[in-house]
């Protein structure tokens, strides 16, 4: 059955991991004895490496926990490698963990708590993104321009963006990267920022400014992510309940907006396979829109400020059996026509 | 209002029955939450399904006769409704005490559309939530309050007269004179000072309009319209108030959201209310509106009991609540009221 698989995993600022079913309705609680409370806060969630059955959530703390989904239960532990700070990245990668946290001490570790390799990101570190095929790792923050890290050669970023030009007061522009995604299958990175802009920086041309740059509304960036399906299509969303889809071919118009938020959206991932996105906000919702409409499409009370989010491939709905015929109907027309 | 008397609270903790909070401690259900699959079907639209004529008078082209049509039909159904009543009256009269009592009005609070948020007594999830948010450590009596209650730059008459009263009325609190200072350079000096509120009233021609309430040293902020702002000298048979401890009563703030505010006001009261000053302050929330009381009550009799106005009076409505002190623009919004959003039914309501 479809409705076996959550749809969505949810880290929360009480420490407590939830999974909600869309299918089934249902929504549950996950949490190891002892271990909930704003002490245990997940910052931060990510997949096994090319896997979907077993999860890591980074903790307040500096602990990483493994879960896996098929049961919902906490399995091992791993503590971060001199831990201070906030966290501000967490990935897997060929069973090494990658980490970042907010004084910038990006680092690779193996589960017997190795380091493998750390670099110096500088400090008020807010984002990072692994690109799993490049073996590269991008970090920005407050006051901490973009760089682009070879996890081979971690002693100086191979990229390190500079700041845009003075605006027309010929103030200089704060830095503030809020947010940081490989665009897939090019080399190009996606940033928003505190100061409300979407930038694309590309360390293949010559330039370290932004090759595209908008701005949407006017309060800080808080989300975004790459729609899996069509990599030109970006979701970002802002502190004050807004979101927004934009096209990177066409970046200096808003291609969708969306409604029904209430509070500041603290994390946006897209469904991998269907025309969906889901996100979480501070007012205590997921909510689950169409890539095409305006409406919630579902919204689930979760009763505690909500931090991040992992999307399944899990179908949104149960199928009816009665589309199936159909498609294979049309299938076999085309059959025929080819026959003749 | 000799009714809403009784309710007066014996200690400023246990609030009001919609506020309960206090539950028994124990393991997460492992349910979080189950989402309701059917909102409540709108009632009105069934009946006018009934009451429609069988022919469409729309269809009717003569705009005479469609008129004609529509009265005659408006007659029929005001007939029909009056033979239904009389119907029921006597059925009534008939049946005498075993008549089955009458069905309760119906009004825009009891057919209130069914809030997600609304906060079960016994919800654990709830509870720890708030055991460690940011108002927790009043809470558990580490911190009593001490307010800072300042206005917009350049107040006129009438707002310095309600910033007085007003301070009268919260106890260890203090006016100060805005001086065009900003308010991000205020809020680290008044933290040094070891204040936990600070109240900043808005003025707009000449009469209070906004307020904003920011908790010290973490947040929250809350920010309210505030209309209806009459003075003691505009209440008929008010009174001043001693210098006693008020108790406080919060009514209907069920929500989680409403939760919130209503701890928000909770903390800017001390903790142990001086009963002998016989006074209280009202925060009564109806249709998302707060409305500001101040009374002081005697009791008359074992049922009566008596109230006089101290004032001032005002009502509230929720603007926005942000995380953290006052940041306007770079601040993270937990909820922000969006009107062409949120206000599509008039039997929504947000606390």
């Amino acid at each position: 059955c479809v409705c076996r698989y959550n749809n969505v995993w949810v880290g929360s600022e009480t420490g407590l991991l939830k999974s909600v079913n869309l299918c089934k309705k249902l929504a549950t609680n996950h949490y190891d004895k002892d271990n909930y409370g704003k002490e245990h806060e997940i910052q931060r969630i990510c997949w096994e490496y090319e896997d979907r059955s077993v999860l890591y959530t980074a903790h307040k703390n500096g602990v990483v926990r493994k879960l896996e989904t098929a049961n919902g239960g906490y399995v091992d532990s791993f503590q971060i490698p001199e831990m201070e700070g906030k966290i501000a990245g967490l990935a897997r990668l060929d069973s090494n963990f990658i980490t970042c946290t907010s004084n910038g001490d990006l680092r690779l570790w193996s589960n017997e708590n190795e380091s493998l390799a750390s670099s110096k990101a500088g400090d008020n570190v807010l984002c990072m993104d692994l690109n799993s095929e490049l073996q590269r790792v991008v970090t920005g923050g407050k006051e901490n321009l973009v760089k682009l890290w070879d996890l081979n050669k971690p002693e100086q970023p191979i990229f390190k963006a500079k700041n845009v030009r003075p605006d027309w007061l010929e103030h200089r522009v704060p830095v503030w990267v809020t947010g940081l995604k490989f665009i897939p299958n090019s080399n190009k990175i996606l940033s928003i920022t505190g100061t409300h802009n979407i930038r694309v920086f590309d360390p293949k041309s010559n330039t370290r400014r932004p090759v595209l740059e908008t701005s949407y509304e006017e309060y800080p960036l808080t989300a975004v992510d790459i729609v899996a399906r069509n990599p030109n299509q970006v979701v970002v969303g802002n502190t004050h309940g807004d979101a927004a889809m934009f096209d990177i071919r066409k970046i200096k118009h808003v291609a969708r907006c969306y409604k029904g938020f209430a509070g500041s959206i603290r994390e946006i991932r897209c469904h991998p396979s269907l025309p969906y996105f889901f996100s979480c906000s501070l007012d205590r919702h997921l909510r689950v829109h169409h890539e095409r409409y305006p409406k919630v499409e579902h919204k689930v009370y979760l009763k505690s400020r909500l931090t991040c989010l992992l999307a399944t491939d899990a179908e949104l709905e149960v199928k009816n059996d009665e589309k199936e015929p159909e498609t294979e109907k049309r299938k076999t027309e085309k059959d025929v026509w080819d026959e003749l | 209002m000799d009714e809403d008397q009784q309710s007066i609270c014996s200690d400023q903790f246990s609030i009001s029955s919609d506020q309960l909070s206090i539950c028994s401690g124990g393991i997460f259900s492992d349910i979080a939450s189950v989402i309701d699959e059917n909102p409540l079907k709108d009632d009105a639209n069934n009946n006018n399904n009934e009451s429609m004529p069988q022919n469409n008078i729309s269809q009717i082209r003569n705009k005479d006769r469609r008129t004609a049509a529509f009265i005659k039909m408006r007659k029929e159904q005001r007939k029909e409704k009056i033979r239904l009543r009389k119907q029921r009256q006597n059925m009534r009269k008939q049946l005498g005490k075993n008549a089955p009592p009458v069905a309760p009005p119906k009004t825009i609070e009891n057919r209130r559309e069914k809030e997600d948020t609304m906060v079960q007594p016994d919800d654990v999830e709830v509870l720890l939530d708030e055991e460690s948010d940011e108002m927790a450590s009043y809470f558990e009596r580490k911190t009593t309050p001490k307010i800072l209650i300042t206005t917009s730059d350049r107040p006129r008459s009438r707002t310095t007269k309600f910033l007085k009263e007003l301070s009268e009325g919260f106890p260890n609190s203090t006016v100060f004179y805005r001086r065009a200072l900003d308010l991000k350079k205020v809020i680290p000096q008044c933290i040094m000072k070891g204040f936990t509120d600070i109240i900043i009233v808005n003025e707009d021609r000449k009469t209070p309009n906004g307020l904003l309430l920011c908790h010290l040293p973490e947040g929250p902020t809350v920010h309210f319209k505030m209309s209806n702002v009459k003075l003691r000298k505009e209440i008929k048979n008010s009174t001043t108030p001693s210098e006693h401890q008020p108790e406080i009563i919060l009514n209907n703030f069920g929500t989680r959201l409403g939760h919130t505010i209503g701890r928000m006001f909770t903390t800017l009261f001390p903790h142990n209310p001086e009963f002998i000053g016989r006074q209280v302050v009202t925060f009564h929330n109806q249709r998302d509106f707060i409305f500001f009381r101040h009374h002081r009550y005697i009791f008359r009799n074992e049922k009566r009991v008596g109230l006089q106005e101290i004032g001032p009076r005002f009502t509230l409505k929720l603007r926005s609540l942000q995380k953290g002190t006052f940041d306007s623009k770079f601040g993270e919004y937990e909820w922000i009221h969006k009107r062409h959003e949120m206000d599509t039914s008039r039997r929504r309501f947000h606390l």
